[in-house]
């Protein structure tokens, strides 16, 4: 279980016009995780992730995926992207042709399966983002949520190892949002790994099992989802909120109206089991 | 956001074979050019109109509109065609017309008239071949019948990028303008211009940005070199076959009737 996706070692990245993306950065990212990155704009979440599918190469510093050093050549990158699928924050930038059904299968056409296994992903793909119903609509009709979700069934069709998704739910509204939490549990039991930046705190404190912290190119925090957020300092520096489950159980604690007993509650469901 | 653009997805003949309507299409327009013959392009105006407003339900209104487009390059080809100038003792037989300019007579004859309303009309009946394809075809179920006619590679990736990216320049456009007109940007000439340059300037800058997104993206997605997607399922049909072909075949007829050889 404890297999190693990703390790990079001491990764600095600078970009042409001389700012810092990434300083000294190191992380393991463990096989079949759901990993949230929280951190605030400009902390290099996007330039870390850019760097895990091999668009980006380091300045200084060495990333290892499965143990092997990751080459740019044409062939590792191959394979490479055949197993980390990523999903950008701007789904215009991702999406380029005719219709919906045409661009989910773009992907998995790329990995030379047969029309009829393209098909069937690409069905499933529509089905698990609820877009089934806009597969001949051209992109320009389509909204930004559906945009949005048409871009993650695009990356969901290649049915990738490793998950990466930028945001996943900015500019969805709730529904989606949720839809998309449903969508990423779904595909998690599939033993596959998630790493997913967000702003949503109250997500990533329900949903993960890892919560990166970054902040200025480095990493402030990498563990569980609970101890961060009872690191005030950390939090400050970071621009993070409390997620409300989090801290409405810490009042209730602090005035006696909760035991402190067994872990934190993680969700609305949970703390309201605790209430009872 | 496209009206055009629109229609050809929003249209009854959407589910016919690309192959079925484009074959109609460019069969038509390819005879009506060849044989540039009045009364076959009449009839290839009106099959095709008709087709276009009851076959499709294109609004009438708007389908005139669209003929009203190239009617400004048509109807300035037209009067060159239809007057002539020449020096004030030229001599040219069936003048309907002539008016005197100095030593300068312009005129128009029998024959000018004929050979105008013959262009006029070639040009109706190519236009409407054409806007039975694009209004009732999108641009990607054309493009799949390009691939498989072999058309190269390259030059399909190019119209299909170029046919995304207008949508995506306009979107941007109108949202920069809208920005710039909340906040008073074309309130004066001055202002105009300059608002304008800037948004120019931008979507300039914005071209770049996209396209190098876009390339990162579709690398991510393993790309490597020939855009590939799985193939729309239309379904041809039999009647619609006998249907494009008695049309071909009567326009033919009538053509031949009417004493035109082949």
């Amino acid at each position: 279980m404890d297999e190693l996706f990703f390790k990079i070692d001491q990764l600095t990245h600078r970009y042409v016009d001389g700012t810092t993306a990434l300083k000294n950065l190191s992380l393991s990212i463990k096989k079949g995780k759901k990993i949230a990155l929280l951190g605030n704009n400009g902390a290099g979440k996007s330039t870390l992730f850019q760097h895990l599918n091999g668009i980006l190469q380091p300045t200084t510093g060495s990333i290892l995926f499965k143990g092997e050093q990751v080459k740019y050549n044409r062939k590792f990158l191959m394979t490479l992207r055949k197993q980390v699928g990523i999903v950008f924050q701007d789904p215009d930038s991702q999406l380029f042709s005719g219709n919906v059904r045409q661009d989910i299968s773009f992907g998995p056409m790329n990995l030379g399966w047969s029309q009829e296994k393209v098909r069937q992903q690409v069905e499933w793909a529509m089905e698990q983002t609820e877009v089934t119903a806009l597969q001949d609509r051209p992109i320009h009709f389509l909204s930004l949520g559906q945009k949005k979700r048409v871009a993650i069934a695009g990356v969901l069709a290649m049915n990738p190892e490793v998950f990466i998704l930028d945001e996943p739910s900015a500019g969805l509204d709730a529904y989606y949002s949720k839809q998309i939490m449903h969508i990423l549990r779904d595909i998690h039991q599939g033993d596959k790994t998630i790493i997913l930046s967000t702003h949503d705190v109250h997500f990533a404190y329900e949903w993960a099992d890892e919560i990166i912290v970054m902040s200025d190119g480095e990493i402030l925090y990498h563990g569980d989802p609970v101890t961060v957020f009872h690191n005030e300092a950390l939090l400050k520096q970071a621009h993070l909120e409390k997620p409300w489950v989090f801290e409405t159980a810490q009042q209730l604690l602090t005035k006696q109206l909760l035991q402190d007993e067994g872990p934190m509650p993680r969700s609305k469901e949970e703390l309201f089991q605790l209430l009872k | 956001m496209l009206l055009i653009d629109k229609y050809a997805y929003f249209n009854r003949l959407k589910h016919i074979h690309p192959v079925e309507k484009m074959t109609f299409a460019l069969c038509l327009l390819l005879f009506a050019l060849t044989v540039k013959d009045t009364v076959v392009s009449l009839i290839t105006f009106a099959v095709m109109s008709a087709f276009i407003i009851l076959g499709a339900k294109i609004p009438l209104r708007y389908y005139i509109k669209l003929l009203l487009l190239p009617g400004f390059f048509l109807s300035s080809g037209i009067f060159t065609i239809l007057i002539s100038f020449a020096h004030v003792e030229t001599m040219a037989p069936d003048i309907l017309w002539s008016a005197k300019l100095g030593n300068w007579k312009v005129f128009i004859t029998e024959n000018n008239i004929e050979i105008a309303m013959n262009l006029a009309f070639v040009v109706l009946s190519s236009i409407s071949c054409l806007y039975f394809l694009t209004l009732t075809t999108p641009v990607n179920a054309i493009l799949q019948v390009l691939r498989k006619l072999k058309v190269p590679q390259l030059l399909i990736e190019i119209i299909e990028i170029t046919y995304r990216f207008i949508f995506v320049f306009l979107e941007t456009a109108i949202h920069i303008y809208q920005a710039q007109n909340s906040r008073l940007g074309y309130m004066t000439t001055k202002k105009w211009l300059h608002s304008l340059g800037l948004l120019i300037s931008s979507l300039f800058i914005n071209v770049f940005k996209r396209a190098k997104e876009l390339t990162i993206a579709m690398d991510s997605r393993g790309y490597t070199e020939d855009i590939m997607y799985i193939d729309d399922n239309y379904q041809y049909s039999a009647a619609n076959w006998l249907i494009i072909t008695t049309i071909i075949a009567s326009i033919v007829a009538v053509y031949l009737l009417f004493g035109g050889t082949l």
